[in-house]
């Protein structure tokens, strides 16, 4: 018995000698702290990781599934989201795997980190890098965490502001900042930011936040923050704020000409079929060419440009004309194509020259840039006309999903000649987050709304009309007739016209509405399209008619302004509130 | 098969009559008896050298030639009882009788082979429980698991998939998945055959398997294949043939009824109907079944039943010095599509297990096995697999679209897939598995060193290859479209393609690698025994496949186990596992866990000894601790614990680059690393006791087990906020608790009368599991807590019926999320009392998961004629109905099943049809279903020739048998038209099968 004890204790401390027998045999992948953080490049692939999830639920088809929670459209999905959010059970969107316009915002916390990881391990490169190179990590970093904390409060509101990584002793329980509390953190992360980030980047780095970029962002975060949602005594101050930083985006692009309003060059033509024959209408040509054919064009701000657009083409069109792979049918609503103005720079119903049986001609530029009509051709390269009248081949009825719903269809994001029909290859298109254009309608807004169309922000030299009128200009419109410049209150619905047209489908107008506190207005849940009954006599051959119901109504309701946080953190700390009404 | 068989057996004759011819002979007389003294009549009595045979006689008394110079030895062997090998005095003409004993009892000689040594049954202070290899052979099928069902208590088998050839199921023992063990190593039970097995014990406590060390800490089965027993020559041929039905089938609507319950679907929700009067009429009269096609999708695709074979071939025997078993084994089986080509299986397995004596001290084992299985299967669109028929044929309405037109097939954008063209033309994929189990042991005797010590050695080489090959291809489709004038035209949608080559789907190899060393003392000194074992295994597991590595999985254990037993009536014994884990930092890698075990043999005492009514009793307990080696921690490197992983992690696009960025890789931390740090534990507690009664007729076993896991690794996911970042950044903890705890138990009851004997007996466990410590957050309320529930419960919303008028669902005053509800719509209770219906209602309504599991078997024999009958079942608990989309019919795309012909309004079964509300679709009471059932699992009736006959045709033995296998089922689901072990088998795969075969057995 000794002796086998023995034995088993000698055996026993042989095992801690040839216990490598249990050393890994494969060499992981895996890196050290010192790998990553001492060197240059390494270090530049761990801080951009942080854009990634920007680009999650930033992609060019998730713009129309924001756009379908608002008035700009209707979308039927195959994916188990839109009905969803549609029916504002949003708390339910978070445990959805395919809402990633819930999820995936929310998991950006993950990029905060990495943002606050890579300021503090940025002395460790010191020695290995130029004092450029390390500015620009820092002002990259400083950007994307105002970056995300401006996602977070574009739809939750406040939250608590991390400047380093937390870890796993210290105090989780947080509680959320106030909204003004957040914005202003954003906004002196983008001032310092700015002063790190370059004006702009060399081509393989095209796609970085730059000077701009960081100025955009703390405008658009203090006009946010100023807005009646968040605003609600109307703290001029904050608009002032708002005012003031679009203002320094202005000034600095006028006076080094760094951003530039995409001018107008040459005409483009659409055509349509009518009992008179086929009817072409000749418009200016070039605000398409923002969005397609020239990435990093003088009128962006900041983009991404890394997406292979092929999606855009399941996402904009209808089954009908894309066999297969439909995700959604997107259809643009005819509250929106209402808005769209006569050439005279008039309201459709202030225009006694507009005919609503032929609605077609005479209208703003952007109009045929943005919206597929009825009978409109599809695509030069093919005789394929739309059919979105009752009936038609591309018109929703009963049961179809993927047909439009509306009787229109979205041109916007669509490259001339191409489509599935033709297999052309799908030509460049891009996320855009901010251009020129927004910016000047931003400070047109402020400045509207601490003094009315004729205000100067004092240091200024634009009036809020004539800031909005650049952009006009810019598609051949005519300024603002005078008839709409009477009060603030007046041109402010001008204004909000305005941003609903020119950034249309751009991710934009859903936040608008919420800040504003429109979206719960009945007038923006209720989405109309248009009923098309032939009839020959017509100009257009169809008697055209709003339909008499909603073709969607959305649920929003107040709480809705304030996006619910996801279960799981709202009942973890009592600290982390609920938004109110989840 | 059949001349295969014939040959052997003329084969196997020729050579005894060849070798009878040479020996002189001499007659000795004997007597078999049972161990009752009882004689036992019709028994073969086989000489070893002169292969002479003789039956017993009414008295037991037989008369057979043995060689008269040579030391021949004559074999016994008899149905249920150990074969018994009794050697003959030369020159005497008279032998001692010869005792045969039953097998399968509690005796306490009995033996229980453990890991480095087998013991007697009163040594043992473990619950181990014993099936023969033979019992599993009624049981035709190609996998053993699946035999194994309802035969061992707590032993649940899962079947997970039954496609032809890609049989696979899971065994759990108390809930935990069970490790297989073959012949002393950790091997995949995968191809081996019930013919090979000897005996398949159950080992479920560290007093029985801490020796194994940490690839002890699930449960275990032990299987040992079988050996040649010296002096018994054996030549076996077993054939059978079959068919295979489907147990049960979904039952889905014609095109007329789904077309109607869309319309009724589209109209429930404000759209307008799809198909008009006129559509509908047409539906009915089948006038156009072009533009309106009824296709009856299971009735079209799958024939009634495919076929099943089993062959089974093996020679036993040897003598002293060498012994050796050998065995030939196929099993067949084919799929059920009636288009094209069935899915083809074919499975060869081959096993060679040889025993030497090299000499006075040292024997060495060898065993050697291989299996090949062969594949042929419809290619699956999308990469190489098989093709599951089944998810089309349960997801197409009977209108999708018509299959042909003017000899052209059909698809709808709707309806892609065409199933002609899929069988037909899409190509086929091979597959070919070749596993190969091989060991050598060798045993020394060390006693004229240490006096009762030997010492084994044992390595092992096995490797597993699988390789697929595949090719697609698809003929052109068309698109039916209606012309101006209404005349029909198809419109090609998909060109054809011909593949013209095989590709490469899949291959991997896996090699297993263990070797052990033990050594074992014995010895005895007066009242006292004590048994030393030590026991030192190693193995390595690789896995290459194409397109990753696989880190190694190493073990490396050191075992102590001291057995002391005093004056046959107390047992006790201690397990030392001195074990290493590679994943653990170096110099952390070894823990000693202890297991301490302790028996009394109750009717070894003087108080019990002479008792007529106990035979044999036993109570025994034990208690051990084990880590855990393989914890899974999703999203953790399991290996590298310790470290902080940096690795590519996604991508950006800067730049230009065409129409895109340019890809640039990230690094992230996929991992923190951790330290401080333990291998996460389990706790097994076992008492029990076991016995056999009123004359060995009655034999019993019950015992209390609890097992609770503990020091569990977590990285507190669930109570960190998201704002920490996310999980990769947090380090991993020791942090959770659960405890299992239950009761299972057998008794088996066996009698004779005369010629007829039976037996009768039933197994059963019943388990509760709760958390105790779990990751979730403080605040979170009690009601959502999972920490001290039971952690089978089904979490969902409480269901009230249906509303039944729009007055109700106004007068509720409660607002359900998922937007407008109608009547017909499933009213939901307001658990949380805030008048709205969401995620904050979800909780835990009661409603389980089965807890009891439990088998019933029955045999009985008259003369020749034996019948063995298993029954298994479950019962106290539930099924979610919402995991079948049979029963969850929503949107526009999906199948209705004949059930939603019982919708609202017209019964309140089902909620009203819907296309679009989510409100009835969300786990709730509502959709809950008796999970009990009971289900009649093997069945074998045979006849055994009189050994008398039998041995005037050169056999031994000559059996013919029928054999089935879920012949019925009895359960609430079945009026479902679903099969209650799995309800979504038929529909989203292979359905469970309905096995009869006829098939004959014969030994010379």
């Amino acid at each position: 018995m000794k002796k086998i004890l023995f034995l088993f204790i000698a055996l026993a401390f042989l095992f801690q000698g040839c216990e490598e027998y249990l050393d890994k045999v494969q060499e992981s992948t895996g890196m050290a702290d010192e790998q990553v953080f001492t060197d240059y490049n390494n270090f530049r692939k761990f801080e951009d990781r942080m854009y990634k999830d920007m680009h999650d639920y930033l992609a060019d088809y998730d713009y129309s599934f924001i756009a379908a929670l608002c008035d700009e459209g209707y979308t039927e999905s195959d994916w188990e989201t839109m009905p969803i959010v549609q029916t504002g059970n949003w708390l339910k969107a978070y445990s959805t795997a395919q809402a990633l316009q819930f999820s995936a915002p929310w998991a950006a916390w993950q990029s905060i980190r990495i943002a606050n990881i890579v300021l503090q391990k940025l002395p460790m490169l010191e020695g290995n890098a130029t004092q450029d190179q390390m500015d620009q990590i820092e002002g990259q970093a400083l950007f994307m965490r105002a970056w995300y904390y401006y996602e977070f409060l574009k739809r939750q509101g406040g939250m608590p502001y991390l400047e380093v990584p937390l870890q796993g002793t210290d105090d989780f329980a947080l509680p959320r900042l106030s909204y003004d509390e957040t914005a202003q953190k954003i906004a002196a992360d983008c001032e310092k930011a700015a002063d790190l980030l370059p004006e702009a980047w060399d081509i393989a780095n095209l796609g970085r936040p730059t000077k701009g970029a960081a100025m955009a962002l703390k405008a658009s975060t203090l006009l946010f923050n100023a807005s009646p949602t968040n605003n609600t005594t109307n703290d001029q101050a904050k608009w002032t704020q708002a005012a003031q930083a679009a203002w320094d985006l202005i000034a600095f692009s006028e006076s080094t000409g760094t951003y530039k309003l995409i001018p107008s060059k040459g005409t483009d033509q659409v055509t349509y079929l009518s009992p008179a024959g086929t009817q072409t209408i000749t418009y200016p040509s070039g605000f398409d060419s923002i969005f397609m054919y020239t990435p990093y064009n003088d009128e962006i701000i900041w983009e991404f440009y890394g997406r292979v657009n092929a999606s855009k083409y399941s996402t904009f069109t209808v089954a009908s004309l894309s066999p297969g792979g439909i995700i959604q049918g997107f259809s643009p609503s005819q509250n929106i194509v209402d808005m769209f103005e006569t050439d005279n720079g008039l309201r459709i119903t202030d225009d006694s020259s507009y005919d609503p049986q032929n609605p077609y001609v005479n209208r703003d530029p952007r109009f045929y840039q943005t919206i597929l009509f009825n009978r409109e051709r599809w695509t030069s390269g093919t005789g394929i006309h739309m059919e979105f009248f009752n009936g038609g081949r591309d018109r929703a009825s009963g049961a179809f999903k993927h047909y439009s719903y509306t009787g229109y269809l979205s041109r916007k994001f669509w490259a001339k000649n191409v489509d599935r029909w033709s297999n052309a290859t799908p030509p460049p298109t891009h996320s855009i987050y901010f251009r020129y254009a927004e910016i000047l309608l931003m400070y047109a807004e402020a400045a509207n709304e601490i003094g009315g169309p004729g205000y100067t922000l004092p240091g200024a030299t634009m009036t809020s009309v004539q800031a909005l009128n650049k952009v006009r200009e810019r598609s051949q419109m005519p300024p603002v007739a005078a008839a709409y410049l009477g009060s603030k209150e007046a041109f402010r619905e001008r204004i909000k016209n305005e941003r609903a047209i020119e950034l249309y489908l751009e991710g934009k107008r859903f936040f608008d509405l919420s800040r504003w506190g429109d979206a719960s207005k009945l007038v923006h849940k209720e989405i109309y399209g248009a009923d098309f009954v032939a009839d020959a006599s017509q100009p257009t051959g169809y008697t055209i008619s709003k339909t008499v119901q909603p073709v969607y109504t959305l649920v929003f309701e107040p709480r809705q302004y304030r996006w619910p946080i996801p279960l799981a953190d709202a009942m973890m700390f009592k600290e982390f509130k609920q938004n109110p009404g989840w | 098969m059949l001349i295969l068989c014939a040959l052997i057996t003329v084969f196997g004759i020729g050579t005894m009559q060849a070798q009878r011819a040479k020996i002189s002979t001499v007659t000795v007389t004997g007597q078999v008896v049972d161990e009752n003294g009882q004689p036992m009549p019709g028994i073969v009595v086989k000489s070893w050298v002169t292969q002479a045979k003789a039956i017993t006689d009414l008295q037991g008394n037989f008369s057979v030639d043995v060689a008269r110079e040579l030391a021949d030895k004559v074999a016994v062997d008899a149905k249920g009882y150990n074969t018994a090998v009794v050697g003959v005095t030369p020159g005497k003409s008279a032998m001692d009788p010869v005792v045969m004993v039953k097998t399968k009892t509690f005796d306490s000689k009995n033996l229980v082979e453990l890991p480095y040594r087998t013991f007697t049954n009163d040594r043992v202070t473990s619950s181990v429980y014993t099936v023969t290899g033979e019992e599993l052979t009624s049981f035709p099928s190609s996998i053993l698991l699946e035999a194994l069902a309802g035969r061992i208590p707590g032993l649940v088998i899962n079947v997970n998939s039954t496609t032809p050839g890609q049989e696979t199921a899971t065994a759990y023992l108390r809930g935990a998945a069970v490790n297989t063990y073959i012949d002393g190593i950790m091997r995949d039970i995968t191809g081996l055959s019930t013919a090979e097995v000897e005996k398949v014990q159950v080992i479920r406590d560290y007093s029985g398997r801490g020796a194994l060390g940490l690839s002890g800490s699930g449960p275990v089965l032990w299987i040992t294949t079988k050996k040649g027993t010296p002096y018994n020559k054996t030549v076996s041929v077993t054939a059978e043939m079959g068919m295979r039905t489907p147990t049960s089938l979904p039952k889905y609507v014609d095109s007329y009824d789904y077309a109607d319950l869309l319309n009724e679907a589209l109209v429930n929700d404000g759209l307008e109907a799809r198909y008009s009067e006129a559509d509908l009429a047409k539906y009915q009269s089948h006038s156009d079944l072009i533009k309106f096609p009824d296709i009856d999708y299971y009735g079209s695709y799958l024939t009634k039943s495919s076929p099943f074979r089993k062959a089974n071939l093996n020679f036993s025997g040897g003598d002293d010095r060498v012994s050796y078993y050998s065995m030939f084994d196929y099993v067949g089986n084919q799929g059920l599509e009636s288009v094209g080509d069935q899915i083809k299986n074919d499975q060869y397995k081959l096993r060679g297990n040889v025993d030497i004596r090299l000499n006075d001290y040292m024997r060495l084992g060898v065993n050697i096995a291989g299996s090949y299985q062969k594949q042929k299967f419809p290619n699956s669109g999308s990469g190489a697999g098989v093709y599951n028929v089944f998810d089309i044929l349960s997801t197409y309405p009977s209108n999708a679209h018509p299959t042909y037109f003017q000899d052209k097939l059909i698809r709808s954008d709707d309806y892609p897939i065409n199933l002609d063209n899929e069988l037909l033309y899409s190509g086929f994929g091979e597959s070919t598995v070749i596993n190969a189990q091989n060991n050598a042991k060798l045993m020394v005797d060390l006693n004229s060193v240490v006096k009762g010590l030997t010492m084994t050695a044992n390595a092992s080489f096995d490797v597993y290859n699988n390789i697929i090959t595949s090719k697609g291809g698809t003929a052109a489709l068309y698109r039916l479209q209606t012309g101006a004038l209404g005349t029909d035209t198809a419109v090609r949608v998909v060109e054809a393609l011909n593949v013209a080559a095989m590709s490469l789907g899949n291959f991997n190899v896996l090699r297993r690698n263990a070797a052990y060393l033990s050594a074992n003392y014995d010895r005895e000194f007066g009242k006292s025994l004590l048994s030393v074992d030590l026991g030192y295994y190693m193995a390595l597991e690789e896995m290459k496949v194409v397109a990753d590595d696989y880190q190694p999985a190493k073990m490396q254990d050191l075992a102590l186990r001291a057995n002391y037993a005093f004056d046959g009536k107390y047992i006790a014994q201690l397990d030392l596992s001195y074990s290493g884990s590679g994943r653990m930092p170096q110099g952390e890698r070894f823990s000693l866990y202890p297991t301490l075990g302790l028996a009394w043999i109750a009717s070894n005492e003087g108080f019990l000894k002479d008792n007529s009514a106990v035979d044999y009793l036993k109570v025994f307990a034990s208690a051990g601790i084990m880590g855990i080696n393989d914890y899974g921690l999703s999203g953790y490197n399991p290996f590298y614990l310790t470290e902080t992983l940096w690795r590519l992690n996604g991508t950006w696009r800067p730049g230009i680059s065409g129409n895109n960025g340019t890809t640039v890789n990230n690094y992230n931390i996929v991992q923190a690393g951790t330290t401080g740090f333990v291998l996460p534990k389990k706790r097994i507690i076992n008492i029990g006791t076991q016995g056999e009664l009123f004359g060995r007729s009655i034999s019993f076993e019950v015992n209390y087990f609890n097992e609770k896991n503990y020091d569990k690794i977590s990285n507190l996911a669930a109570s960190t906020p998201t704002i920490i970042g996310s999980t990769q950044f947090l380090p991993a903890v020791n942090f959770g608790e659960d405890v299992r705890w239950g009761i299972d138990g057998m008794v088996q009851y066996s009698k004779s009368v005369g010629d007829f004997n039976f037996s009768l007996g039933a197994n059963a466990m019943y388990m509760r599991a709760k958390y105790l410590v779990v990751d979730e957050p403080d605040a979170l309320e009690d009601y959502k807590k999972l920490a001290g529930k039971d952690m089978d419960l089904f979490w969902m919303y409480q269901a009230d019926g249906l509303y039944q008028d729009a007055g109700e669902i106004t007068s509720s005053g409660i607002t359900q999320s998922w937007g407008a509800v109608q009547p017909g719509d499933v009213r939901y209770v307001d658990y949380n009392g805030d008048d709205v219906i969401d995620e904050y209602d979800i909780h835990s309504t009661g409603a389980h998961a089965p807890r009891f599991f439990y088998g019933v078997n029955l045999s009985a024999g008259y003369k020749g004629f034996n019948l063995t009958v298993l029954g298994q079942g479950v019962a106290n608990g539930d099924v979610m109905l919402s995991s079948s989309r049979y029963f969850w019919v929503n949107g526009t795309k999906q199948n209705y099943s004949e059930l939603m012909l019982d919708r609202f309004p017209v019964t309140n079964n089902y909620p009203r049809l819907t296309t679009l509300s989510l409100n009835n679709y969300q786990n709730s009471t509502f959709w809950l279903g008796n999970a009990a059932y009971f289900r009649l699992r093997n069945v074998e009736l045979s006849y055994t020739l009189p050994a008398a006959v039998s041995s005037r045709m050169a056999m031994t033995n000559f059996r013919v048998f029928a054999r089935g296998t879920n012949l019925f089922v009895l359960s609430e689901l079945k009026k479902y038209s679903v099969d209650p072990e799995r309800i979504n088998a038929g529909i989203t795969g292979y359905p469970i099968f309905k096995t009869v075969t006829l098939g004959v057995s014969c030994k010379f």
